[in-house]
């Protein structure tokens, strides 16, 4: 079965240089250049999708594949992998998994919470979007968390600041959020920075200083600033703002996990199982706690009433 | 013998790997390649292997100074 392919290049500066791959391609029966560009240094050919390997080894031979943007693949190409749990992705496949479980467990448990403790509770009601949401966020912020510190001993600064910071504010920004709307600003804004810079600091932590300085700075910024928002537009559309934010969060730390496999690659080293009894265990106890806060915590009822 | 032939536009690698293969089809063999000088060696058993090899050149694209 024949495929189109796009590969990176490199050397490739003028007619000579095409008539050599197309030589290389001649080799191999139905393969055959479609384009090659010079400018964006690219080549897109057809062949036997037996042949791939061999034909991308020749063009390595000849010095024309970029190997390092070739060893970058694309996020579908990764989200590919990971889903169809490709060997070298075993590691992420059970992340997402794990996550998703949790994110399942997370959801359980709020149900029953509300049967035991909720059900009698009127303003449990109003509030039930926002509960919603809470399950989502740790599920979401667990499994980006774990992520990061199975890879952190391989960052470099840059990597280290750039995962420090996405998980400091994602975290803080979504526990902010979800606090300020229901118990206040100063509630808010106090769990929502110790959520955010603890979160970031425990991800990154031997990652290096400015990971962690990073993540702090992060973690304080949006802890407040999610509860700031969250407060001010108690009336407004409130909740449509939440639930933006959130689906906003999810992008940005499913953006961060795709860095990471493309700057660092897939998990590799010894501690590839990712045990799913103590991130459950540890996931059900935060929630309970924001339960808590939200039903029983201080200023809950003004923020509720508002709403 | 060996013989340098100097060619004219020969400015990359690919030029290189396109010379040596087509005057290797002609039988001659190519000792070494050099773009940035422009040349090429080849060991030729006499004078008369260079008419294929010229043509092999001329064919590609380029010229023998």
């Amino acid at each position: 079965m024949t495929h189109t392919i796009e590969l990176p290049i490199r050397n490739v500066s003028c007619e000579a240089c095409e008539k050599v791959i197309g030589r290389i391609l001649r080799k191999f029966s139905h393969a055959k250049i479609e384009s090659v560009s010079a400018d964006a240094q690219t080549l897109t050919f057809t062949c036997e999708e037996k042949d791939t390997d061999t034909i991308k080894a020749k063009l390595r031979e000849y010095n024309y594949l970029d190997e390092e943007k070739d060893s970058r693949p694309h996020f579908s190409y990764i989200a590919h992998q990971v889903i169809a749990n490709t060997p070298g992705f075993e590691a992420e496949h059970q992340l997402l998994t794990h996550t998703l479980g949790l994110a399942g467990l997370l959801f359980l448990t709020l149900g029953l919470s509300y049967m035991a403790w909720f059900s009698q509770n009127e303003l449990f009601i109003k509030i039930w979007p926002v509960l919603a949401l809470v399950p989502l966020g740790i599920a979401l912020n667990a499994g980006s968390l774990i992520h990061v510190r199975h890879l952190r001993h391989h960052f470099n600064c840059t990597n280290g600041m750039m995962a420090g910071m996405t998980i400091g504010m994602m975290s803080g920004f979504m526990s902010g959020a979800i606090l300020g709307a229901t118990n206040g600003m100063f509630v808010g804004s106090i769990i929502g920075m110790a959520i955010g810079m603890s979160a970031s600091a425990y991800a990154v932590r031997k990652a290096g200083i400015m990971g962690i300085l990073e993540g702090l700075m992060a973690g304080l910024m949006a802890g407040t600033m999610g509860a700031m928002l969250s407060v001010m537009m108690l009336s407004d559309n409130l909740m449509a703002f939440l639930y933006l934010l959130f689906g906003a969060c999810t992008l940005i730390l499913g953006g961060m996990s795709y860095f990471i496999v493309k700057e660092i690659g897939p998990i590799q080293d010894e501690r590839k199982n990712v045990g799913f009894i103590p991130l459950a265990i540890i996931s059900v106890l935060v929630l309970l706690i924001f339960l808590a806060l939200i039903v029983w915590g201080p200023k809950s009822s003004l923020a509720w009433g508002s709403l | 013998m060996k013989k340098t032939l100097k060619i004219k536009d020969m400015h990359c690698s690919s030029c290189e790997i396109l010379l040596k293969e087509a005057i290797e089809e002609t039988g001659t063999k190519v000792v070494s390649t050099n773009h940035t000088k422009g040349e090429i060696v080849v060991d030729m058993k006499d004078e008369k292997e260079m008419v294929p090899v010229k043509k092999a050149i001329e064919k590609e694209g380029y010229s023998v100074a």
